[in-house]
């Protein structure tokens, strides 16, 4: 499944600009410890966080995640913006909950595979 | 055989070097795998490469080669060759793919005939001297959440560049992340190295700082004595060392109170 196919189901709103979103997406992961994530977090999964400071940007890069889905509508700083475009890693904002974003994520992901 | 003869084999242009034409030169690697390149120890030789990167320089002159020659027409960009200048590495550029490259020279006697008795002499002469390692350092400031994680992406970008495998790349990406991010929640300033050589990656982090009074207890998953303020930043959750051990192969750490920490982590290759 590719990045833009869930940003209407999951009510996304890309805040960087010019980024890949024609990524495909192998899971999803949810959490807000950021060793737990280095730790735990596959290649091509959708982070969902309600983190925003600039460091979940230095995680998604390190481990090449897809995208990273910012919770809860939380403000994101204009630095985590502006370092996830150098870093070309896509960040969204969403209204919905981390629970609301995994259910939805869990059920499309799991449809595609049957 | 001549610099100067190679160049005319490969019908070859000087990018910079024409002085250095007269040196001799008794082997050669083709290779476009950083790995490989710094795993090649033979004396005396020419590097055959399609890399045009400025690590290629960096590579060259630790593996001792005598000169590169760029294979399929490429030609580095202008701080490349600036740094080839400073490090005295003559270029070469040939329109031949490495393939041929390598045919012709190999053909031409280059590697394999009178010239390997000289090849030997040579070897000998350099087995005592250490293996060829690449060293990468970076200062880190306590407390610069702005920057923190910057040394772990860079030495990622530059162990993607030298052809590392992902897998190999993301253990150490891991360990060094969480390593710097303890120097940055808890020391005041450290060092984050990387010694990269064919084997191995060595990673070495060291701080001045308080110091860790019971390291057993720092070992444990979820033990961490990071004040609220980091933990709102989803740091501190007591796995940061953890996390080296479990991604390293080998994991050593040793700490002074009122001084400071170093942990030296292995990852082989």
């Amino acid at each position: 499944m590719k990045l833009n196919e869930i940003q209407e189901p999951l009510n996304l709103k890309l805040v960087t600009k010019v980024v890949n979103t024609d990524r495909v997406i192998r899971g999803g992961y949810a959490s807000d410890l950021l060793s737990w994530v280095m730790a735990h977090a596959k290649e091509h999964d959708v982070w969902v966080t309600i983190q925003s400071h600039q460091n979940i940007v230095a995680v998604a890069s390190l481990l090449n995640l897809a995208a990273i889905i910012v919770a809860e509508n939380a403000s994101i700083d204009e630095n985590t913006i502006n370092k996830a475009e150098q870093e070309n890693i896509p960040i969204y904002s969403t209204d919905k909950s981390i629970y609301e974003v995994c259910g939805i994520l869990y059920n499309l992901l799991s449809k595609e595979s049957g | 055989m001549k610099l100067s003869k190679i160049k005319e084999l490969l019908n070859a242009e000087v990018l910079w070097g024409k002085e250095y034409l007269d040196i001799e030169v008794f082997n050669a690697c083709g290779a476009d795998l950083m790995s490989d390149i710094l795993a090649d120890n033979k004396a005396n030789a020419i590097l055959l490469t399609g890399l045009t990167h400025r690590h290629i320089i960096q590579t060259t002159v630790m593996s001792e080669f005598a000169a590169i020659v760029f294979v399929r027409g490429k030609i580095p960009s202008k701080d490349v060759i600036e740094l080839a200048k400073e490090q005295k590495v003559p270029l070469l550029k040939t329109d031949f793919p490495l393939f041929e490259s390598c045919g012709i020279l190999y053909e031409a006697g280059l590697g394999h005939s009178q010239d390997n008795k000289k090849v030997l002499d040579a070897a000998s002469g350099r087995e005592s001297e250490t293996p060829q390692v690449m060293r990468l350092t970076y200062d880190i400031l306590g407390n610069d959440f702005n920057s923190a994680g910057k040394a772990a992406e860079q030495a990622k970008r530059v162990l993607k560049q030298i052809g590392i495998d992902s897998s190999i790349i993301r253990k150490v990406s891991i360990a060094a992340y969480e390593a710097e991010m303890n120097i940055v929640i808890h020391a005041y300033k450290g060092q984050l190295i990387f010694s990269i050589t064919p084997k191995y990656i060595e990673l070495t982090a060291k701080d001045e700082g308080p110091g860790i009074p019971d390291i057993e207890k720092a070992m444990e998953e979820g033990y961490s004595t990071a004040p609220d303020r980091i933990r709102e930043l989803g740091f501190g959750a007591g796995m940061g060392l953890p996390n080296m051990k479990k991604f390293s192969d080998v994991f050593e750490i040793d700490s002074v109170v009122g001084k400071g920490t170093e942990v030296r982590m292995v990852i082989y290759l």
